[in-house]
């Protein structure tokens, strides 16, 4: 059986149960399921962490490096977010590089940890002008049932929470295993949260499943850090959102904010 | 006589005696062992392996349900849990078909491609699925186990060969429970008794 | 004689975990965790295989997809595979279709994938041993269990299942071994090293008795899988 009809069937079901106001587990339209972390689980990482919102599982697993500083900016560090929806997450997912899907994704939740001016990129300047570390974020899906982008983003901030800072030789080389006291410089006080909405026939779910995700004809993911909106980002199909919509994601968002911010940390 | 049931694994002697061969069976200079991981299923003079999990092999007769994946012009693509998808002329029908409509049908032949007739377009309802191997503990003895999951869960339920399950239920969550609970333990003695038992104690 | 760097006896294995059946759209999967690698595999199929040409009219063909995390090894390794990725996929793959009954399964596709979330040597062997429980856990016919692992030598002793720091010493040999079991057949074999005939062959030998531990340990992990008393359970 291919994955398509177990979309097909799954969306009818999620749009069945929502004509009727409900949805198939059980939960509110606006309720995450169950978040379960997990950090410093992969030893050969520099950090780590395993998250499960439901049924979809995300590790993100963070690798120092050395480079040059962009020209722009000599005296800052740098972060690569990559996000990977592998075979083994999802079946039909096709061998080579990832989807644009995952693609997507992965910019996104990238660009909610980016604009929060979370990282503090001065801080891994090692020789100004010359080496600076550049964080290498690396998120895999490891299985698939909706919210990826919310899963990598809680997966990426966690591990970069937990992540400590490598010893360098005295060329300004990386040691391998080695790691400071030091944890990755990051500003606490701006810890920002990924909040992705579909609509499915006209209804705002928070936290879909695979069949709602299905369902929908619309997303909307918002960056939420604090009282501070970070970032925006429609995507899905061909859906629209009107303005009023987006002004009650951004209350939603920020009425969750607090709740979600707890099971994470 | 039946030898106890144990689980075995893939290229496990099971015996080096002369018996009939049944499913999920090989023989290797002279000693039989098992093609798969499964409930052994050995008497006097006969050997079978049950399969845990695995593929659906169609087969001539087979009672099955399909979902249509796709519309084409000159008719249906529909998905049977096989490996290749059907394909089902529109001139067969009388009724037009639409992407996710499910249906109920018979294998008609089963080489290089399958063929289905007899199809029924089945009311709207829920699917579920499950591995095709675990259809004839869901089914049960003379149909016993699924008429204690029709009867207790006030359902109306149609179960393919191929491991799609359509059902109409006024306790959808507790049907789909009992028949998780059928799939996990199938390898288990007693399961009919144990869940007739577990859902008259959720009703109750 | 000597202990080893991690205190280990020379025929002694790391520590394994296995899980089976943890990914939920996949038909057979295997976590497992074999000294500080962590592996996971799945196995689907039969598919169709696309493009068609690339389709066998004997048999399945098996698409063994090895794969490491960027984060796996010390230094950040680039997603997109390399070569060393792609000869360990083509052995491995073939490997693994020696046990399974491919030949039920003509015009169709196994597809395998194997992705190494944390690496320390040993990690093809430990690959190919989830892959094969894998391939159990989907169901498939299969004629016995592929059980593989790494025997050589490090600081002059003949020893099982190398860690990275002994394949990094002046004198290892790291010989990647597979067989099909329970017939013995190997199925992979790789060596690295400067050794002699004798020690050689000697070195083979340790890598079947170390085999044998892995295929007890996969059998009874598949049991485990299937109590056959007790409650029943969700």
């Amino acid at each position: 059986m291919s994955n398509d009809t177990l979309k097909i069937i799954n969306a009818e079901k999620a749009k069945t149960y929502i004509a009727q106001k409900k949805r198939e587990d059980g939960r509110d339209f606006l309720d995450h399921r169950p978040i379960d972390v997990k950090v410093n689980v992969i030893n050969s990482a520099d950090g780590s962490a395993w998250v499960k919102i439901g049924n979809t599982e995300i590790i993100a697993g963070i690798k120092f490096g050395i480079s040059t500083p962009y020209p722009d900016s000599p005296n800052q560090g740098s972060m690569v977010f990559n996000l990977e929806v592998t075979n083994i997450a999802s079946p039909d997912v096709e061998t080579g590089p990832p989807s644009i899907e995952a693609m997507e994704f992965g910019r996104i939740a990238d660009r909610v940890i980016r604009s929060a001016e979370f990282m503090d990129f001065d801080k891994l300047c090692v020789v100004p002008g010359e080496k600076v570390l550049t964080v290498f974020v690396d998120c895999y899906a490891i299985n698939a049932d909706g919210n990826l982008i919310d899963a990598a983003q809680f997966a990426a901030l966690s591990a970069i929470l937990n992540c400590k800072m490598p010893k360098l030789d005295e060329n300004n080389n990386i040691i391998y295993k080695e790691y400071t006291d030091q944890l990755l410089p990051v500003n606490k006080k701006n810890l920002p949260l990924s909040f992705t909405f579909y609509k499915v026939d006209g209804q705002l779910l928070l936290d879909a499943t695979d069949g709602e995700e299905y369902a929908a004809n619309a997303r909307f993911t918002l960056g939420i850090c604090n009282d501070v909106v970070v970032a925006y980002h429609k995507g899905g199909d061909s859906g629209t959102f009107t303005i009023d919509e987006i002004n009650t994601m951004m209350d939603i968002a920020s009425s969750k904010y607090n709740e979600i911010k707890k099971k994470l940390l | 006589m039946n030898t106890t049931k144990r689980i075995v694994t893939p290229g496990e002697l099971i015996t080096d005696k002369r018996k009939k061969l049944g499913d999920h069976i090989y023989i290797r200079e002279n000693k039989i062992y098992s093609g798969v991981l499964g409930i052994l299923n050995e008497t006097d003079d006969y050997v079978s392996v049950v399969a845990l999990n695995g593929p659906y092999l169609p087969r001539i007769g087979d009672g099955i349900i399909g979902v249509v994946k796709n519309v084409t012009q000159v008719g249906y693509v529909i998905d049977i849990k096989t490996n290749q998808d059907c394909f089902f002329p529109k001139s067969l029908l009388t009724k037009e078909l639409v992407k996710g409509q499910v249906l109920f049908a018979r294998i008609k032949s089963a080489d290089d491609s399958v063929d289905l007739e007899n199809i029924n377009i089945l009311p709207k309802g829920n699917l579920l699925s499950v591995s095709s191997v675990k259809v004839p503990r869901i089914i049960g003895k003379n149909e016993s186990m699924l008429n204690i999951l029709k009867n207790n869960t006030d359902s109306n339920i149609l179960v393919g060969k191929n491991g799609w399950i359509w059902y109409v239920s006024k306790n959808p969550a507790l049907l789909e429970n009992a028949i998780n609970l059928i799939i996990n333990n199938s390898q288990k003695s007693n399961l009919t008794n144990t869940i007739e038992e577990y859902l008259k104690k959720i009703k109750g | 004689m000597t202990t080893r760097l991690d205190n280990r006896k020379v025929d002694e294995l790391r520590k394994i975990k296995i899980e089976l059946g943890v990914s939920k759209n996949a038909e057979g999967s295997c976590y497992l965790e074999w000294g500080k690698n962590i592996v996971i595999a799945t196995v689907n199929g039969p598919k169709p295989v696309f493009p068609r040409h690339l389709a066998d009219p004997q048999k399945a063909v098996v698409d063994y997809k090895y794969r490491m995390a960027c984060f796996s090894v010390s230094e950040r390794k680039s997603p997109v595979p390399g070569k060393r990725d792609k000869e360990i996929s083509l052995v491995s793959g073939n490997a693994l279709e020696s046990a399974i009954m491919v030949e039920q399964f003509p015009n169709t596709l196994i597809d395998v994938n194997v992705l190494i979330l944390s690496a320390d040597a040993g990690t093809r062997v430990a690959a190919l041993t989830a892959a094969s429980l894998a391939a159990a856990d989907a169901g498939l016919p299969m004629r016995g269990m592929i059980s593989a692992v790494a025997a050589g030598r490090a600081n002059e002793q003949l020893v099982l299942d190398l860690t990275k720091d002994e394949e990094d010493t002046a004198d290892a040999v790291d010989m990647a071994c597979a067989f099909l079991m329970p017939q013995k057949e190997i199925v992979l074999l790789q060596m690295d090293g400067f050794v002699k005939k004798e020690d050689c062959s000697k070195i083979l030998e340790n890598a079947l008795i170390g085999a044998e531990k892995i295929y007890d340990i996969q059998k009874k992990a598949l049991l485990e899988k299937y109590p056959l008393e007790g409650e029943i359970q969700l």
